[in-house]
């Protein structure tokens, strides 16, 4: 074993984390590297004005939520019938409980056991499918501890009434002050609320960066301006010449609903 | 002394594990049909293998992220959909393909007809995945598919006019029984067969399975830069085999049989051992290794537990995908469908569903907060770029060329 066990890289205080690329998406990692799902959206919250990044939500119905058209609602409706719930909403796990932010997502032991517990197709599959067949368990594994089977009772970690979707934010219109068309909203960058190092805590949204173009946004060309190959990166960079960063204070509104983004008079020249 | 082991396995592995279903069937096609006049394409598709894996296997023991996550993270959920949908259904084609040519293999040393071969080897491929472990499968394998040295054997012996088959090589020519549009489509299925995403898949997922780290990189390399030329070598040994064989006698590639024809002619009962003894091998370890890519990535797309590390139980959905591919590839076989044509479709898929697995692989093998100093230098990204353009032209031939051709009829 000679991988770097430790957790990812912690986040640099101060420095913005750029949520679309960093966070969404992402495999989230428990204590002993043990995979518990992906980063499928993320819970914004208003507080007092601000935009804040409170959690990440894991499981289907956050997938299904981000698929398109017939695909998205027929994946939320069989996920909403198979939950044994009765009204099933997907898990948010606060950012609290989220050690680093590296190439994977390294959350806390309370946040993957519950992960793991709230998982209800593996644990379904493990006591009707392959736990009955003969050598399911055994073999030199090298996580420790109990495995869920059945599961576990529900903390309240589901998204709080008035919370937004980052995905609901990604792609979203903005228009400026004056009326005219400033694009559509491609990455979204957050800071820590409390500089803390060992933990990443509540993200403070401070800039939105919008452009005509999203193809080819998430691949992370607009980071780094030394990131090759020199050609795709070029074509990348020219691609999304018009991008442009406003903070988050020169927003105006938000509606979520006709997911458009409003700047201030002055902003989003 | 046990580094220099270690290197030698895995070079050996990547040499006996180079070659599957797909490689047998289209070089031996080709040969036949095109002499050595496509052998550059074996050229041009084995060093993009080697610039594809040893990037995603970079990645994976810097970062400890295999490739499917990367595509679902730098792709998005929709794209990264369709992505999953389309290597998926490509590699799940060709398990069922070498599932067959395991059958096929079978039925050659036993004269028992392949369909009742086929359930068998699902449940010896399934058993297999489920119980034995990850280095064992990977060495035992690839090293039994080293008797397909054979081929280069059975080349040598037949005593070719070695100058004639190097000016073919050499100076690649349209021969003039063929037409052109038949000529490129070959030349995109022979690319695709080398090139095959799930090598990568399992490339890198193997990885994340042995623990690689960044004092794992140069055995890496040595495993991608000697074994998989030297797999290419067979690749070429097979298709000059049937070049010399079988294309003077008019005989076309439509059996695995034909395959072998050129070893018995050249070195008898002998040869036909082993090249028994290296289809089974070569088409059972990719059985294995393409049933666990289907794990792989549908895994990795969705963030779940992966990977024969751990015990079964605590990968539930990772082994039902894999129980369920088992059971789908035989249910497919069973229609009594053709297995050389299945492995002849999922070579020309493969060079369609290339570029959205190989465009992110090269994005991230660039990212600095990923890889550090270990991102791509320049001969890396003269070539990654260089392979982007290609990969992208092959998949955009693919399907005009096969509906032009009749698939190569």
């Amino acid at each position: 074993m000679t991988r770097d066990t430790s957790p990812g890289r912690p986040i640099e205080a101060g420095t913005p984390l750029s949520l679309g690329l960093r966070l969404l998406d992402h495999q989230i990692l428990g204590r002993e590297q043990e995979m518990v799902g992906n980063v499928d959206d993320v819970a914004l919250e208003d507080r007092d004005g601000r935009l804040v990044a409170v959690g990440l939500l894991r499981g289907p119905g956050a997938w299904a939520h981000r698929q398109p058209g017939a695909l998205g609602r027929w994946g939320r409706a069989i996920w909403r019938r198979l939950d044994p719930r009765e009204d099933p909403r997907p898990l948010v796990l606060p950012l609290d409980h989220v050690v680093a932010v590296g190439s994977a997502v390294h959350v806390d032991p309370w946040a993957d056991s519950l992960l793991a517990g709230a998982d209800g197709l593996e644990l379904w599959l493990r006591r009707h499918v392959v736990g009955r067949i003969p050598g399911a368990r055994g073999g030199d594994h090298p996580f420790g501890g109990d495995l869920p089977a059945v599961p576990q009772k529900e903390t309240d970690l589901d998204l709080a009434p008035g919370a937004h979707l980052l995905s609901g934010l990604l792609g979203a219109r903005v228009v400026r002050g004056d009326g005219s068309d400033a694009g559509r909203v491609v990455e979204v960058r957050a800071v820590q609320v409390t500089e803390m190092s060992s933990r990443v805590g509540p993200l403070l949204v401070t800039s939105v960066v919008h452009g005509p173009r999203r193809l080819g946004g998430e691949l992370g060309y607009r980071e780094d301006p030394r990131m090759g190959p020199l050609l795709l990166g070029s074509a990348l960079r020219w691609w999304h010449r018009h991008d442009a960063e406003t903070a988050w204070g020169d927003v105006r509104s938000v509606d979520w609903a006709a997911s458009t983004v409003h700047l201030h008079e002055r902003a989003g020249r | 002394m046990k580094r220099l082991f270690a290197v030698a396995l895995g070079v050996l592995t990547a040499i006996g594990g180079f070659v599957d279903i797909g490689d047998l069937v289209t070089n031996a096609a080709v040969g036949s049909r095109f002499g050595l006049s496509l052998v550059w394409v074996v050229v041009v598709g084995v060093l993009g293998i080697c610039v594809f894996a040893e990037m995603s296997g970079r990645v994976a023991a810097v970062s400890g992220r295999a490739t499917f996550d990367l595509i679902r993270e730098r792709l998005g959920p929709r794209v990264g959909l369709a992505a999953l949908v389309g290597s998926m259904a490509v590699t799940f084609l060709t398990l069922t393909a070498e599932i067959g040519g395991v059958a096929l293999a079978l039925e050659l040393a036993s004269s028992v007809n392949y369909l009742l071969w086929v359930p068998v080897v699902g449940v010896l491929v399934w058993v297999v995945l489920w119980r034995v472990r990850f280095a064992v499968l990977e060495n035992a394998f690839g090293l039994a598919g080293l008797a397909l040295i054979v081929f280069a054997v059975a080349v040598w012996k037949l005593g070719p006019d070695w100058g004639a088959l190097t000016a073919e090589a050499t100076h690649p020519a349209v021969p003039a029984t063929e037409d052109t549009t038949t000529y490129w489509f070959y030349a995109v299925a022979l690319f695709g067969a080398a090139m095959t995403p799930y090598e990568v898949f399992f490339f890198s997922s193997g990885g994340v399975e042995e623990k690689w780290g960044a004092d794992s990189l140069r055995t890496m390399r040595a495993n991608v830069f000697v074994g998989f030329p030297l797999g290419g070598l067979l690749s070429v040994a097979i298709a000059a085999a049937a070049a010399i064989v079988l294309r003077p006698q008019g005989i076309e590639v439509s059996s695995l049989g034909q395959v072998a024809l050129p070893v018995l002619a050249a070195l008898g009962k002998v040869g036909l051992v082993l090249v028994l003894i290296g289809f089974f091998a070569a088409t059972f370890g990719a059985a294995c290794e393409t049933g666990l890519s289907v794990g792989y990535s549908v895994a990795q797309y969705f963030g779940w537990q992966w990977g024969k590390f751990v015990e079964p139980l605590r990968a539930a959905r990772f082994h039902t995908v894999v129980l369920l591919s088992c059971v789908a590839g035989v249910g497919i076989l069973l229609t009594t469908v053709d297995p050389i044509l299945v492995t002849e479709y999922s070579v020309v898929f493969s060079a369609l569903a290339l570029p959205l697995t190989y465009l992110p692989i090269l994005v991230v093998a660039n990212d600095r907060t990923y890889l550090g100093q270990h991102v791509n230098g320049r001969l890396a990204n003269l070539l990654g770029t260089a392979y982007l353009v290609v990969v992208v032209v092959a998949s955009a031939a693919a399907i005009p060329l096969m509906i032009l051709t009749g698939a190569g009829q």
